[in-house]
């Protein structure tokens, strides 16, 4: 069996998995504050959670590979810190640090390791750092590069939980004066931000599938005038326009997944994660539009993907973030460059 | 009832707003003002109702009622600055459907005694009305609402449901059109009725939103019997009762006055994060202030226009409604684009940038209350269909 | 108030009369990308309705009237896409001739019985004009850019530099020294020309030099907005017109939403961009100004760009009249001051303004 098979078999199971397991129920329970432990618990023995790990006995999966994996959690708004476990512990892996059990968090945020080796700076805002085991970041020293990890239990005092549009458990941390746990010098193929970046495009594009796909279905069924209100050219156009807008987004995620891959990052990443901020913000713009009154309560379960598209399009950078970037790359390589960087 | 006995509206334009901008300057509490925090703040039940009844008191209610059912009996162009001081004094806004819709219908079309019974209640906040026009099946197409009341003796029962009521929670009494007739066009059949909401068989269930507001009910009837001299205007004609008042509704739903408050917080973001460098975000920000500002002044000349005519607004003002409700959306998506990750806390958030001070908001909030103004009071798409065939002529 | 709306309606009456028959006619023609002389005849008509000295004093030959009539009858120009430089040859140089308190000059414009066109714009894009031609003993050297109007026989009006300070004068424009380098326009032709030692007589400097040409650009800024907006309104009512005839699918194509919700968004457009021009006419400050040019350059270029696409095939052939309409409003969308850069000085000056 290939290993490409490997990754589309557990993206078929996450995917029978996630279908029979979250609800609008789930989601609401995990947004209360009571999450689905037992649910994390069987996907960690699933083995998922670790094939994107290198070394000598790890699956070693890629992120083309590994693409649909995340597209998956994206369509269920899954209610588990997988995908940020998935891409931890891959980075874990690369520094040659040992992998703990559990859930990690990512930090995008600059922190700088100081010569006491304390660790200096805070994040704003760190996706499921309440259920973490350990959460991860980089740190500078000097020209170095680190991977550290921080014991989830070791920074509930600096943590400030926060109420996230995801509403999933989010805090702030300032590490600063902490000292991690581990650290190792890394290697990665590109920032843990840009990385971060591609796998929140990713879910993305996955929870705007999902999105289209529900708002054809209430355009197909919902009755005003004595016709479905799908028969409308103008929401037709409009839902023509979100599912473009959902197609760029897996496009350009895939594009990065394959820049990744090639260990060749350039500017994938910032393109992903623009191409799919915009598309979060339209395709939630639309569908809410499309669905009218009943899709702004909070009994429908649109806005548990809606919100979701807001949250991640606002991690690891906006749109407005990655233009900027991309535009000071065009800006610094110069005009004799502009033309075949567009059709390179 | 007790006819009004100061007319303000002989003052002329300057006194009148003279004396209004220092009545509420003296009278508005300040810390319901709308601010930063809350630049679309509005205020519901008791802390609404007092202040209905302190502008009662100094003879500020009811603008566009005549004098002699206790209004102010203001002209159009008056009840515009009336608004515009409003909106200066960054007074909340409320949601009196008592005096802005029901009034108006009564006095229009009302009989004598349901102007003496109900405009003073109306007034002094003993009634505290909802409309009930929508239904599950029966959004923008409301022509297709089937709650329905049958006339047994001298009452009619009326079973059915409403939803999307707003603020049915804090409310006394329901205005809502229901099926009294089966007619091939489905206008026809319709009527304007008053219901109690303590009356026996009515359920009232809060739906929340996602701005985590109870602001929409729904309201079930279950064999709710009516007194039949709750009908407004003759049975079967309430469609046309109705429709009287929507052109009024859309004016006022076009106001500028939310954007501009979404747009005051924005030009303030831009330079507490210290973005007045980044060309891109300032060129934004001058569409959406050549917007808003254009816009102002179309919405002036549109509503002069209606005041120089005296004749109820027409299908035009539909414009209004589009323009401001999408110009809304826009503001509050850009100021959450330009706050970073500040955007993506839910509830208060202090912004800090390159200057000591602190903006303490609540963006989610806005963003999430400019959400339904696309959609309620004939979605926008009903109201372009409307526009494209009476006043540009394209025809179906 | 109540004459002059009287007066103001007769106006766009009889321009609606002798616009529409210009356009009937065979002198409406209009080539592609070949600059198109002024007609004398036709400026001589346009002479005897009084419309070249509109708003010059009557001591000039003038009719006197506020600039927010010139607006008006430019509006109903617009709105039958008059081809003819009038903003151009008679708005912008009769404001920098009254300024100068010329008397006779300002008559022999009024009267049509010379031509005049207004240079002031050193760089493309820029809002210098007193910086590039230098003034040195009653002489003048350098470039200007975007000359409209420069016909045989025009007099330009020359913004110079002299000696550190502003200047306008006078020169001929068959005179030595003179090169044009010429391009067509909508409204017949763009120069670009260069002045090597030119005899130049002096009409204005310092202070009122400069204020003479901002009166000039801010009227002409204004009329252009008159202009793009009625220009606008009527390339839409064409479309629907258009719309409402044509068939597919067994339907008329206005009845399709996609199609009838764009000509709403572009009527609602339209009617903003009218609201901004008639307040800059009557009682705009310098931002509103600014603010009315942005939009009726934008409004103007979107509509007829998309009228265009709703007119299908036929939209892209010069039977149609919608490559016209999108040639004059590229025209005075992007003179003058282009959307974008009108929409900064908005944002600088409504910041100096002090709020109501």
């Amino acid at each position: 069996m290939s290993e490409l098979n490997i990754a589309e078999l557990l993206a078929d199971q996450l995917e029978k998995l996630l279908a029979a397991e979250v609800s609008a129920e789930s989601l609401a329970a995990l947004e209360n504050g009571t999450g689905n432990r037992a649910l994390w618990q069987h996907i960690e023995a699933m083995g998922v959670a670790d094939v994107m790990c290198t070394g000598a006995e790890a699956a070693g999966l890629g992120w083309q590979e590994c693409a649909e994996l995340f597209r998956v959690l994206g369509r269920h708004a899954a209610p588990l810190p997988l995908a940020e476990t998935l891409l931890g512990r891959r980075l874990l892996s690369q520094a040659g640090l040992a992998i703990p059990e559990g859930p990690l968090a990512l930090v995008d945020a600059d922190i700088s390791l100081d010569d006491a080796g304390c660790l200096q700076g805070a994040a704003d805002m760190i996706s499921w750092a309440p259920w973490a085991t350990a959460i991860l970041g980089i740190a500078r020293r000097g020209a170095e590069t680190l991977l550290f990890s921080v014991a989830g239990t070791a920074v509930s005092a600096a943590a400030t939980e926060l109420h996230s549009l995801e509403r999933a458990p989010t805090a702030a941390i300032d590490f600063s004066g902490m000292t991690p746990q581990a650290q190792a010098p890394i290697a990665a193929e590109a920032s843990i931000r840009e990385q971060l970046a591609v796998v929140r495009a990713l879910l993305i594009s996955g929870a705007c599938d999902k999105v289209v796909e529900l708002a054809v279905e209430y355009a197909n069924t919902r009755k005003q005038f004595g016709k479905p209100i799908g028969k409308f050219q103008a929401l037709q156009h409009q839902l023509a326009e979100a599912s473009c807008r959902a197609a760029a987004a897996e496009m350009a995620a895939k594009y990065a997944c394959r820049e990744l891959d090639q260990k060749q990052p350039s500017t994938g990443a910032a393109v992903a994660k623009y191409t799919a901020s915009v598309a979060a913000r339209e395709v939630s713009r639309i569908a809410h539009q499309v669905f009218g009154a009943i899709g702004i309560t909070d009994e429908h379960e649109l806005h548990y993907f809606t919100r979701r598209l807001w949250q991640w399009r606002v991690d690891a950078g906006n749109e407005r973030y990655w233009s900027g970037q991309l535009g000071a790359r065009v800006l610094a390589a110069g005009s004799a460059q502009l033309w075949p960087s567009l059709t390179a | 009832m007790t006819p009004m006995t100061i007319d303000r509206d002989a003052l002329s334009d300057e006194e009148f707003r003279g004396q209004l901008r220092a009545f509420l300057a003296e009278y508005y509490p300040a810390e319901l003002k709308q601010d930063f925090y809350r630049p679309f703040r509005r205020l519901r039940g008791e802390p609404a109702n007092q202040w209905l009844r302190t502008l009662q008191q100094h003879g500020w209610r009811a603008p566009a009622w005549p004098r002699e059912h206790g209004g102010m009996g203001l002209s159009f162009r008056k009840q515009l600055i009336y608004h515009e001081e409003l909106e200066h004094a960054g007074v909340a806004r409320i949601i009196d459907l008592g005096e802005t819709q029901l009034g108006p219908t009564l006095i229009k079309l009302g009989s004598a005694a349901q102007c003496e019974h109900y405009l003073p209640r109306i007034l002094n906040c003993e009634h505290v009305w909802c409309q009930g026009y929508s239904e599950p099946n029966a959004g923008s197409d409301l022509a297709s609402l089937r709650t329905s009341a049958v006339l047994e003796g001298d009452e009619f029962v009326v079973n059915g449901q409403k939803i999307w009521t707003t603020h049915a929670n804090d409310s006394t009494h329901i205005f809502t059109l229901v099926r009294t007739g089966k007619y091939a066009k489905k206008q026809q059949g319709i009527s304007f009725l008053l219901i109690d909401l303590n009356t026996p068989g009515i359920t009232i269930r809060p739906i929340i939103n996602l701005a985590g507001e109870d602001e929409f009910c729904e309201v079930f009837f279950d064999n709710v019997r009516v007194p039949r001299d709750n009908l407004v205007g003759e049975l079967d004609q309430g469609w046309t009762v109705a429709k009287a008042l929507l052109g009024y509704e859309r004016v006022w739903i076009g106001s500028p006055a939310l954007a501009g408050k979404a747009l005051d917080l924005g030009q303030h973001l831009v330079q507490q994060l210290g973005l007045e460098s980044d060309r891109g975000v300032m060129d934004q920000l001058a569409q959406l202030q050549a917007d808003l500002h254009d816009y102002r002044l179309l919405y002036s000349r549109i509503c002069d226009a209606i005041a120089d005519s005296g004749k109820p607004p027409g299908p035009e003002v539909s414009m209004l409604k589009v323009y401001a409700s999408e110009l809304l959306h826009r503001l509050t998506e850009f100021n959450v684009s330009i706050s970073g990750e500040y955007g993506a806390v839910v509830g208060d958030v202090e912004l800090a940038g390159p200057s000591a001070e602190v903006t303490a908001t609540d963006l989610y909030w806005q963003l999430m209350m400019a959400r339904p103004v696309t959609i309620f009071a004939g979605a926008n798409e009903i109201q372009r269909d409307i526009l494209a065939k009476t006043v540009l002529g394209l025809q179906a | 108030m109540q004459e002059m709306d009287e007066f103001i309606a007769m106006l766009r009456d009889s321009a609606e009369g002798f616009l529409a028959d210009f356009q009937a006619s065979a002198a409406a023609q209009t080539t592609i990308a070949e600059p198109r002389p002024l007609q004398r005849e036709l400026w001589s008509a346009m002479a005897d309705l009084g419309w070249l000295g509109l708003m010059l004093p009557e001591a000039q030959g003038g009719l006197a009237l506020p600039l927010s009539a010139a607006a008006e009858l430019v509006e109903v120009m617009g709105r039958y896409r008059f081809p003819v430089p009038y903003i151009e040859a008679a708005v912008l140089p009769a404001q920098v001739l009254a300024s100068a308190g010329n008397d006779p000059l300002a008559a022999q414009l009024a009267s049509g019985e010379q031509l005049f066109c207004l240079a002031w714009q050193d760089h493309p894009g820029s809002e210098e004009a007193f910086a590039d031609c230098t003034l040195q003993d009653g002489k003048i050297s350098g470039n200007k850019s975007f000359v409209a109007a420069l016909e045989p026989g025009s007099k330009m009006l020359v913004c110079v530099n002299a000696n550190g300070g502003a200047a306008i004068g006078l020169v001929d424009s068959a005179a030595a020294g003179i090169t044009v380098r010429r391009s067509a326009s909508a409204s017949g032709s763009f120069c670009r020309v260069s002045f090597d030692r030119v005899p130049f007589e002096l009409l204005l400097s310092g202070a009122a030099a400069q204020q003479a040409l901002a009166s000039a650009l801010a009227a002409g800024r204004l009329l252009a907005s008159a202009f793009l907006s009625g220009l606008a309104r009527a390339c839409l009512r064409d479309t629907v017109e258009y719309l409402n005839q044509r068939h597919q699918f067994d339907r008329k194509l206005s009845s399709f939403q996609t199609v009838s919700h764009r000509c709403v968004d572009m009527h609602i457009h339209i009617e903003l961009a009218e609201a901004v021009w008639r307040v800059a006419a009557e009682s705009g400050t310098a931002a509103t100004l600014s603010a009315a040019k942005a939009r009726a350059s934008d409004v103007a270029q979107d509509v007829c760009r998309q009228a265009v696409q709703l007119h299908g095939a036929m939209g892209f052939t010069e039977e149609c009249a919608v490559g016209e309409y999108l040639r004059l409003a590229l025209q005075y969308g992007n003179w003058l001051g282009g959307a974008n850069a009108m929409r900064r000085q908005f944002q600088s000056l409504r910041q100096a303004e002090v709020p109501v």
